[in-house]
């Protein structure tokens, strides 16, 4: 009688101190949250915290390595929680998981005990994406087809924009899977540290938007303790601010042009759609290259160097090249991890290009649950087939050859490339109707309205990057940046900030690659 | 001289380096390290200097706060000083319906021709300028040595109403225009303040970010869309007159515009509430003008047969009963100039067209003006 006395004050007890616990934390996280909305690096609430981490992590003497890796793991994590806390611990649970799943590959020897942790990784990491990601689309595309059918799904059709997808679980998934294929190959060791191995998936720099780093490129720098180095804190600068530039000056003022007619392209005059695709181009490229070297500069600031994620793409005289440049994380991610092991182009010419197909089809998928970003990849899949074919033709030519590797022939490729791939870009959204309704815009003539804005400051951004591009891949910035004063360096990166928050047009847009 | 003391700075360096057990850095290396140290120094300089000159700058420059106030200010100075003899000086403040529709330069000859004598009529239009903006924009010119014989005050039944527990005319404002002095009156008239002072604090931390568009409105404003640009009042007529430059009368863009006007003002209109702080405004500043001695007229500007239709007759019943209540206490008196025009001089009901503006205002002129400068 007593005993369950006690036990039941017991369970009051806890149960009450769980409440103030919960409340408590949820007031902290609610508190995280209205400093630190939106997980974006372009904002002033952003810079605030990320200051403040910079000082706490480098104050912290260099013989505490472990307590700076902790450091950065609850930024990191506060980064992603003051969004949602209940995904924070969602990210943080599966990376505890994958890290047990690593270590036990690691304890055994017998294939099929490594193969099973190694499928119980992937499913699970698969299993989360598709859930959070595909969820909504596959069941409304099964409800449609049974209604079709005439039969009765069962289920009323899901709201898609209501299903609440994590920040970054396409990134962080493919780093986790990529993690555990290295240990099951026996590429890399599994990571001993917990710490350093959450950090590894949850360090705020790549979390949300990539670049997709691998495990044997991150961990191996995260045991290394890190020195205060000028050079490298330099680096890290002035690729954040490159990067705030491509995003605030260029993307953002892009999307003053192309927005509204891509949301009604009927609207508009073909030339205007035409122009509103290659401010698309333009604003895709600096929004998510911005991003990425953001992402590049904040690791560099903490002394880890992340992939870079661009190489100037546009600037592709082919779409396979086009593909080594662009999102190069994740290209060569697809390449490694799909792509080889169906085979890659070892096996017959049918073989290729259907292992090309399936890699840019699930490539296209990997961007968005829709039909738009499904087909998106299908076509740069048939112009990678293409372009196989094409080189196989005519590999035998000499006249073909020197034509086109001569100035005029590598341009005649670069524009078909920039002009193909920008036509592309029309695909990448959700709605392929609205897609369809801008190709009939842009290869019919019509009449309708102007852009929006003054085409001045459009013609001139596009020649601003045109320069830069021109610029870099003469050696001209390479030579000068060498033999720059310091003052003038320090001058610039003062100008170029001030000059990104002048020039940005609105609010700051979120990043395009956000939804991914 | 400079270089020998780097160069022996560097060396000590290498020195520490080397004593604390780090490797021996290239004399390469070392040099990109300081020239890396260096540039970060300077640029971080180099950015408070650009940052804290910016804020500062705006921290008294009206210029930049307040571009559209600047330019009605300067060229009401510019009026005033070729004209330093043309009195009486009429002013008149009001909303975008004013800045549109009253074609001072007009009404200015006009008077002088049915005079004999150079007056002086200013258009002090600006959008969503309701009794406190009024008020505190008439408080800011009343400082200058120039002074206003007559005062011309827009009344938007609109305008008088409340929304979201804030004044309507709240929703229109912003919180870097104002000084420091005026914050306590605008708090007074229930304008959110307390918001606003974190908002103003930003504008030292980020002044580049906040300044951004009315710095860009001023440099390349073809840069920036239409409603970002703080250049409204920059047209190039002296008198403040904003003519609306697409004279469109395409039926069927004019019936988008009335359709606009209507999703904005129709449910304000409808069940018209006065809001008391507003008012409250309104009679501080005609008593403010008639503490200094200027006279005041009210002014209803004309509405299209669309636009009144947005009026039930209770609200119609209630605003004219406060009207004619206002102008009972106050002694001022009101022009009602509602149906003065007909639908055709309207861009979307309520904002007049150049020609219908041209109209309204020889009539004003003609039939108000005229006999209150003369009384």
């Amino acid at each position: 009688m007593n005993v369950n006395l006690v036990f039941s004050h017991l369970s009051e007890v806890t149960q009450s101190v769980w409440l103030v616990f919960r409340a408590a934390l949820e007031r902290y996280f609610s508190t995280i949250s209205g400093i630190l909305p939106e997980p974006f690096f372009h904002t002033q609430a952003f810079l605030t915290f990320f200051v403040l981490v910079f000082l706490v992590y480098w104050s912290i003497p260099r013989r505490w390595a472990e307590i700076r890796i902790w450091v950065l793991l609850v930024a990191s994590f506060h980064f992603y929680a003051a969004w949602s806390q209940e995904l924070a611990l969602l990210v943080t649970t599966t990376t505890c998981a994958d890290y047990a799943f690593g270590r036990l590959m690691n304890l055994t020897h017998r294939r099929v005990w490594r193969r099973f942790w190694l499928l119980l990784s992937i499913s699970m990491n698969l299993g989360i994406l598709c859930y959070f990601k595909y969820r909504g689309f596959f069941l409304n595309e099964l409800y449609d087809i049974l209604t079709r059918l005439g039969y009765d799904p069962g289920y009323g059709k899901l709201d898609i924009l209501s299903i609440i997808i994590p920040f970054g679980i396409s990134f962080y998934t493919f780093e986790a899977i990529s993690y555990a294929v290295d240990v099951y190959t026996r590429k890399i060791e599994a990571e001993k540290s917990l710490p350093k191995f959450l950090l590894f998936i949850l360090f705020f720099p790549h979390l949300v938007s990539g670049p997709i780093v691998r495990a044997r490129d991150f961990l191996r720098q995260a045991r290394r303790p890190k020195r205060w180095n000028w050079v490298r804190i330099q680096v890290g600068v002035q690729l954040f601010l490159m990067g705030a530039f491509k995003k605030l000056a260029i993307a953002d003022r892009m999307a003053l042009f192309c927005d509204p007619v891509f949301q009604n392209p009927e609207n508009f005059r073909t030339t205007a759609c035409w122009l509103a695709v290659l401010a698309y181009s333009i604003r895709i490229y600096c929004d998510f290259s911005g991003y990425s070297d953001m992402a590049v500069g904040l690791g560099h600031l903490f002394g880890y160097k992340l992939t870079m994620n661009f190489n100037m793409p546009y600037l592709s005289a082919n779409i396979s090249e086009f593909w080594r440049r662009w999102h190069i994380s994740l290209s060569s991610w697809l390449r490694d991890y799909l792509f080889i092991p169906l085979g890659g182009s070892y096996g017959s010419r049918w073989q290729t290009y259907r292992n090309l197909m399936i890699v840019m089809t699930l490539g296209g998928l990997w961007h968005g649950a829709a039909w738009g970003y499904i087909i998106w990849g299908i076509v740069h899949g048939l112009l990678l087939v293409i372009h196989r074919w094409f080189r196989e033709v005519t590999e035998g030519h000499l006249r073909w050859q020197n034509f086109l590797r001569s100035p005029a022939g590598t341009l005649l490729r670069i524009s078909l490339t920039f002009t193909t791939v920008s036509l592309c870009w029309v695909l990448f959204q959700p709605e392929v109707s609205r897609a369809w309704s801008m190709y009939q815009q842009l290869f019919t003539i019509h009449t309708g309205a102007s852009l929006p804005l003054h085409n001045r400051s459009l013609w001139y951004t596009v020649l601003f990057v045109l320069a830069c591009h021109v610029i870099v891949v003469s050696g001209i910035w390479s030579r000068i940046y060498e033999r720059l004063p310091a003052a003038i360096l320090g001058g610039g990166y003062a100008i170029c900030a001030c000059l990104a928050m002048l020039l940005a047009p609105g609010q700051g847009s979120t990043f395009i690659y956000f939804q991914f | 001289m400079r270089l020998s003391l780097a160069t022996t700075r560097l060396t000590a360096w290498r020195g520490e380096r080397h004593r604390v057990g780090l490797p021996k850095l290239g004399v390469y290396e070392v040099r990109r390290r300081y020239r890396a140290r260096q540039a970060l120094l300077i640029g971080a300089l180099v950015y408070m200097v650009l940052h804290l000159g910016l804020a500062s700058t705006a921290s008294w420059s009206r210029w930049l706060r307040d571009p559209v106030y600047a330019d009605k200010e300067r060229k009401w100075q510019k009026l005033i000083r070729r004209l330093p003899e043309a009195r009486p000086r009429i002013l008149f403040l009001g909303t975008s319906r004013v800045a549109n529709g009253f074609a001072a330069g007009e009404a200015q000859q006009r008077l002088g021709e049915l005079t004999g004598r150079p007056v002086t009529v200013f258009n002090w239009g600006l959008p969503g300028a309701g009794p406190v903006t009024q008020y505190i924009h008439f408080r800011r010119l009343i400082k200058n040595p120039a002074k206003v014989d007559l005062l011309l005050l827009e009344v938007f039944p609109a305008l008088m109403t409340e929304a979201g527990g804030l004044p309507v005319e709240a929703h229109f404002t912003e919180a870097i225009p104002w000084d420091d002095s005026e914050l306590p009156i605008l708090e007074s008239y229930g304008f959110p303040v307390v918001s606003w002072r974190q908002e103003r604090r930003n504008f030292w931390v980020a002044p580049w970010w906040t300044f951004r568009l009315r710095l860009m409105g001023r440099l390349a404003p073809s840069w920036l869309p239409y409603h970002q640009r703080y250049d409204w009042s920059r047209g190039p007529d002296p008198w403040g007159w904003s003519p609306i430059i697409d004279e469109d009368t395409l039926a069927e863009r004019r019936a988008h515009r009335v359709e606009r006007a209507r999703q904005e003002y129709e449910h304000r209109l409808r069940y018209w509430q006065l809001c008391p702080v507003t008012e409250h405004a309104l009679r501080d500043l005609l008593s403010f003008a008639q503490q200094h001695e200027v006279k005041v007229r009210i002014i209803w500007t004309p509405e299209a047969p669309s636009f009144q239709k947005h009026y039930s007759p209770q609200s119609k019943k209630r605003i004219e009963q406060w009207l004619h209540n206002l102008t009972k206490e106050t002694g001022v008196p009101l022009v009602d100039c509602r149906d003065w025009m007909t639908e055709e001089a309207f861009s979307d009901g309520h904002h007049l067209l150049p020609t219908g503006a041209v109209h309204w205002t020889i009539r004003l002129t003609e039939e108000v003006l005229l006999r209150a400068i003369t009384e």
